[in-house]
């Protein structure tokens, strides 16, 4: 399953940069976030509720960076299991200038691959949910990016 | 003399006696594994691998092991055991058949890690917190894809996933297709993944003594005594030492012919522990790794001359057998499928090329038709083609090449001998009582008014009961055709019937019955049966290849024939008698000539609690055991199957409007079970080819793991199903022929034929199930664009 | 088929409900527990208390609100509604709808309020209700509050309920004689979700010829269930003919995003719902037209 979404802030890239390659941010976009260990630069951990309404579940991930391009690229791997299911997400953002020199533009795509459980019990909803549950932590994502640009360096 | 016992002997043989089965069933009194409770009793359950193929970085199951009610957690790491193979190919590759994944996952469902807690709720909340580091791999899911050089391997130490590949030639095909008079006819048949689906799931309970080093197994399996013997081979344990006992079980349908990792390991943990542990697999489980079968693609071209006579087909097939073929049958319902492709047709000239391919899918298991539904769908695909390509009716082309009965007994292509049979004129009577030719005239009446209705039509030869000899010389499968059945007779007379075989639905506590008490001159209700112990029964191989009443009531026979020379001689003995002027009919002995007679008690008494009255030197007692060994390699039963449907245009989806079955499984015991066995295997079949599907993504993840979305036929779903029967006896004592697979292995091709004829005004090939109704939509949409294509065009 | 631990509350009162969910932090409320239920044994829900409001002996009726509306309590079961005499005589449709979910077991439990709550977006009453333009009056810690249909459908399994209030009762209008009506479930097997599900009331003009109003609910063809506007609004004051009802079968696709399953793809599902737009409308037609003895 693949979803991708553009949205446009009014900082800087380099401020914008700061803010989505800190963990902390990562884990407050996520719903329900706990247990953020940072395990190394480009590594962390936690758990996280995943889902839609009742049919949510506790997932343990692991988030790894395995690419980035300071203020332009990143790509983040978030590989989860729970509730007897797998969830891999990979996670690519482009960072662009805006139309105004202080803004800037964010793209990002995510591709979802879901397995056991979840894959086969839930297929009906998938696709809907799935769509769902990334679109609002990229909605978190950019509700984090405006409120820590308007906070202001 | 003989004329006394033939008016005293009313046949329980032929007559459709109710079922003995249904009180204790219907009444809810029966016992499966999950009714099988035992003091301080543990439950296992299984974390699965939800990758389909994955590397196993580490499994901590630490906080698993901290967590309420926890006994015991058991990984891959913990033991090294196998499942071994009894099927010696010399080209057959063997998998490792791990209890539980080591360094790598193969398919979604793999057990990785098994929880003993006290009670299932305990269980299942551990192994969900059980953390496996996974590194996931490319899956191969698609096998044809996986006979490509380039695809991942699912065994790195072979150099493809080829698991076998068959070649076979039988006379000259190549030579027919050269024929300048040749008409050359091609298609490819996709037949899909499903599964047998029975009504109560795969279940073990498990007890281990340590006093005494007895292990009880109770089971919900076709073989208990293979059960037996393959745990003690596995874990190590003195067959001796086992017992299993398989209570009522829940349907079979051939997947309780297999032996799974998951039941192995319970019984293990019953050893280990020295504890008594059950597990009961839950609806999800049994979809993703129990039963997977059916699934192969046929390239098939056949050569016919003009008057539709079939010269000689070729065909390429690959079938995906997922993670591994399951003990016992391994690579058999492929085999089956070639073997059985020609059915009752003059074949003369064959080749085929047979790939069994490793996938990251569940592993394929036996399901009733075993193979051969895929091989008669198949055919009767080609045979509609040719029909089509020859401007012949299908049902004149299919009498055209039907094998007559002055040709029995018939050796087919493979060398195997269609004992008796009349397929004429079992065809001739469906195309009668399914009003053929009628439909034919309505057919185009109702095309004119948009309605799409079609006839379909297929006929098929099951080789059923096969003998040892035909196991092991020709299929390399160390397991023996025979089976055993004991008879008892106590002091009152009364007799019970012990036997290996075990009835997953055939009715075997009323038929064999039925035949000892025949066979006997005893009562029917002095009879009862007693099946799936095998401390109390001979060794038997199970419930399978339709074999129950050939097997099991030839035993029957052989062992009522024997126990009754005995009560003669002895009846003799106590009149004075000679033996030749004995009879016992409805439990009494007459001797001709004399007005005395004895009851069978009488003499049963004697026999047991008085042996001094006995004849002198005979041993005491009343207790045989025989054994039966089919006479014929391998007994052939047929039947032929016609379907309408109607299919509503704008959706594509299918309704049935009639099922006719003429069908010959020899001499019936009970025709009313019989037939009822022919109704729940069109059921079957109708569910396999329109609704059923385990479908995978493309990641290799199961689809359908849930009753929501793996549909099974409902009673609204399947109509009335009306079934004639022939009687064409075999040589087998009885003169009984196999029945229990019969429907489902006609009905995937009859259907996919009467769609076939309603979308004709289409010139739709159906040559891939299941027939969904988006399938069936998908393919009226591009028909109807190809018209709009050529029209548009001009042409 | 054991779902993780869960604390459970049995409620007899309205009022004990509330407090009940007020004072847990992961409550949920159980009804028929036709959906909720599965759910768990499946794990792949696990609320952390279930509140069971089964017990409350006054959500359970359905009555008539004067002439013009018809009040069904929140816990009416399924077979209730789809064998109540006074709902087939004002509403019909939706006794109709009623009696094609799941199995005889299944409606003998489930409620109306249960599943509008749960809102899945291949129910059959949902788009049902909002075919009806429904009213849904809400009880919760500040009062209570009437919701339209239009607005209780917010997302994927998401309603205006919020955690802490339950659905009270749901209102739906008496059908005058010039309404007619068709629910229709495609499905493949009797009883399954629909690939589609298309509720539609139609009222015509006095002499049956002309479509005065069109409203079409449909099923499993969004994140919820949802109306088919452009297909009302070319439809209103048209008159009737083949072509006519084609066309709005063809327009009834707009905005929509069903969802791929195994048993329908997206492009499927919006060919069915051409398929059934058109039918029912067919069918409605005709219902209203011997309604208002203008066969």
């Amino acid at each position: 399953m693949e979803f991708q979404g553009n949205v446009e802030f009014a900082a800087p890239r380099e401020v914008v940069w700061k803010i989505i390659r800190d963990p902390t941010t990562v884990a407050k976009a996520m719903p329900d976030f706990r247990d953020l260990v940072v395990t190394s630069p480009t590594s962390f951990t936690g758990s996280a509720k995943v889902g839609v309404s009742v049919i949510r579940g506790s997932f343990r991930f692991q988030f790894q960076i395995e690419e980035e391009n300071p203020g332009s690229f990143l790509r983040l791997s978030a590989r989860g299991r729970g509730i007897g299911s797998s969830v891999d997400i990979q996670t690519r953002v482009t960072l662009a200038d805006g139309g105004s020199p202080t803004a800037t533009r964010m793209e990002w795509k995510a591709e979802a691959q879901v397995g056991g459980a979840l894959a086969g019990i839930a297929q009906r909803l998938l696709d809907q949910a799935a769509d769902r549950t990334v679109r609002d932590i990229f909605t978190n994502l950019s509700r984090l990016v405006r409120e820590g640009t308007a906070a202001g360096p | 003399m003989a004329e006394v016992i033939a008016r005293s002997t009313e046949a329980l043989v032929g007559r459709s006696l109710p079922r003995r089965e249904d009180l204790t069933l219907v009444r809810g009194q029966g016992t499966f594994v999950d009714d099988v409770h035992l003091p301080g009793l543990l439950h296992v359950a299984f974390l699965r691998s939800p990758y389909a193929h994955a590397l196993v970085k580490g499994v901590d199951t630490s906080s698993a092991r901290q967590q309420a009610g926890v006994v015991h957690i058991l990984t891959g790491a913990d033991l090294d055991l196998q499942i071994p193979t009894w099927m010696k190919l010399p080209d057959l590759r063997t998998p490792p058949r791990p209890l539980l994944a080591r360094d790598r996952v193969l398919y979604v469902g793999e057990p990785v890690a098994a929880v003993v807690a006290t009670d299932p709720y305990l269980a299942r909340d551990a192994a969900e917190s059980i953390d496996v580091d996974y590194v996931p791999l490319p899956p191969v899911v698609d096998a044809e894809s996986a006979l490509s050089p380039s695809s991942p391997r699912l065994y790195p130490e072979w150099k493809d996933n080829l698991l076998i590949h068959r070649a076979f030639r039988g006379g000259d095909p190549d030579g027919q297709f050269q024929r300048p008079d040749a008409v050359k006819v091609a298609t490819r048949v996709v037949s899909h993944r499903y599964s047998p689906v029975p009504m109560e799931n795969r279940g073990v309970v498990a007890s281990y003594e340590r006093g005494t080093g007895d292990l009880r197994i109770w089971a919900s399996t076709q073989f208990p005594h293979v059960f037996g013997t393959l745990t003690s081979q596995v874990l190590g344990i003195p067959e001796h030492r086992i017992r299993v006992t398989a209570g009522n079980v829940g349907g079979g349908f051939g997947i309780k012919s297999a032996i799974f990792p998951d039941e192995l390991v319970t019984c293990y943990l019953a050893h280990r522990l020295g504890k008594a542990v059950k597990w009961i697999e839950t609806r999800s489980e049994h979809l993703l790794v129990a039963g997977h079968a059916r699934q192969q693609v046929h390239d098939i071209e056949g050569a016919f001359l003009p008057d539709g006579t079939l010269l000689a087909i070729r065909d390429r097939i690959v079938a995906d057998f997922g993670v591994y073929g399951t003990f016992w049958t391994e690579v058999q319902p492929a085999f089956l499928s070639a073997l059985h492709l020609p059915g009752p047709y003059r074949l003369r000239h064959y080749s085929y090329d047979l790939s069994c391919v490793v996938t990251n899918k569940g592993p394929y298991g036996p399901h009733r038709g075993f193979g051969r539904p895929v091989g008669t769908l198949v055919i009767e695909r080609l045979l509609d083609r040719a029909a089509r390509e020859l401007r012949l009716d299908p049902a004149e082309l299919r009498r055209r090449n039907l094998i007559g009965p002055s040709e029995m007994p018939y050796t087919s292509i493979h060398g195997i001998t269609y004992d008796s049979g009349d397929y004429p004129r079992a065809f001739s009577r469906l195309l009668e009582l399914g009003g053929y030719q009628r439909f034919r005239a309505t057919q185009e009446a109702l095309r004119r008014n948009g309605r799409l209705v079609g006839v379909g039509l297929s006929m098929y030869v099951e080789y059923t009961a096969p003998g040892s000899g035909q196991l092991l010389k020709n299929l390399g499968w160390e397991v023996g055709g025979y089976e055993a059945a004991t008879l008892r007779m106590d002091p009152s007379g009364k007799v019970t019937v012990a036997t290996g075989l075990l009835s997953t639905g055939q009715s075997h506590e009323t038929i064999f019955a039925q035949i000892t008490a025949d066979e006997l001159g005893i009562p029917l209700d002095d009879v009862v049966v007693r099946q799936g112990d095998t401390s109390l029964a001979p060794y038997g191989f199970g419930a399978w290849a339709s074999r129950g009443t050939v097997t099991g009531g030839g035993a029957c026979i052989l062992a009522a024939r024997r126990l009754k020379e005995k009560l003669l001689a002895i009846a003799a003995h106590r009149l004075g008698v000679p033996v030749e002027s004995v009879g016992l009919s409805q439990g009494v002995f007459r001797a001709a000539g004399s007005p005395r007679t004895l009851t069978v008690e009488e003499v049963a008494t004697i026999a047991i609690r008085m042996p001094s009255l006995l004849p002198e030197g005979m041993e005491p007692g009343l207790e045989v055991t025989a054994r039966y060994e089919p006479v014929t390699n391998t007994t052939c039963s047929y039947a032929a199957h016609l379907a309408m449907v109607e299919v509503d245009p704008e959706t594509g989806r299918l309704s049935i409007l009639k099922y006719v079955v003429i069908d010959d499984a020899g001499r019936l015991v009970n025709p009313r079970t019989a037939h009822g066995q022919v109704h729940g295997a069109v059921a079957h079949g109708i569910g396999g080819t329109i609704f059923e599907e385990l479908r995978y993504s493309p990641e290799g993840q199961l689809l359908s793991s849930t009753f929501q979305d793996y549909l099974l036929p409902t009673s609204m779903d399947v109509p009335n199903v009306e079934v004639e029967s022939l009687e064409t006896p075999s040589r087998n004592p009885g003169g009984f022929k196999g029945l229990g697979e019969g429907g489902s292995i006609g009905a995937p091709a009859a259907l996919a034929g009467a769609l076939e004829d309603a979308l004709a005004p289409w010139d739709i090939e159906v040559n891939e199930t299941p027939l969904t109704p988006e399938r069936v939509h998908g393919w009226i949409s591009s028909a109807q664009s190809r018209r709009a294509g050529r029209e548009g065009t001009g042409a | 088929m054991y779902p993780r631990p869960f604390e459970y509350r049995a409620v007899t009162t309205v009022d004990e409900a509330l407090r009940v969910l007020h004072e847990v932090e992961d409550g949920k409320v159980l009804a028929g527990g036709q959906s909720l239920l599965p759910l768990m044994k499946l794990r792949l829900a696990s609320p952390g208390v279930l509140v069971d409001i089964s017990g409350i002996p006054d959500l359970s009726y359905i009555r008539p609100q004067g002439e013009n509306a018809v009040e069904i309590g929140s816990l009416t079961t399924h077979d209730t509604v789809a064998h109540s005499a006074l709902l087939q005589e004002r509403c019909p449709i939706l006794p109709a709808a009623a009696r094609g979910i799941a199995d005889q077991q299944i409606r003998n439990r489930g409620t109306i309020g249960g599943s509008s709550c749960h809102a899945d977006p291949a129910s059959d009453l949902p788009p049902t209700l909002l075919a009806l333009d429904a009213e849904f009056s809400i009880v919760g810690p500040k009062g209570s509050r009437t919701v339209p249909a239009k607005e209780f459908f917010v997302d994927l399994f998401e309603t205006q309920v919020q955690r802490d209030e339950i659905l009270h009762h749901i209102q739906v209008p008496t059908l005058g004689p010039q309404w007619g009506w068709s629910y229709t479930k495609f499905n493949r097997r009797e009883g399954d979700y629909p690939i589609v599900g298309v509720a539609i009331l139609v009222r015509l003009d006095s002499h049956g010829r002309r479509l005065e109003e069109v409203r079409i609910g449909l099923a499993a063809v969004n994140p919820t269930p949802c109306r088919a506007r452009a297909a009302e609004r070319f439809l209103q004051g048209q008159e009737i003919s083949p072509a006519i009802l084609k066309e709005a079968a063809h327009r009834s696709t707009e905005g929509l995003h069903p969802g791929s399953d195994m048993h329908g793809s997206s492009q499927y599902r919006r060919d069915m719902v051409q398929v059934f737009v058109r039918r029912g409308l067919e069918e409605a037609v005709t219902r209203a037209r011997l309604a208002g003895g203008n066969p």
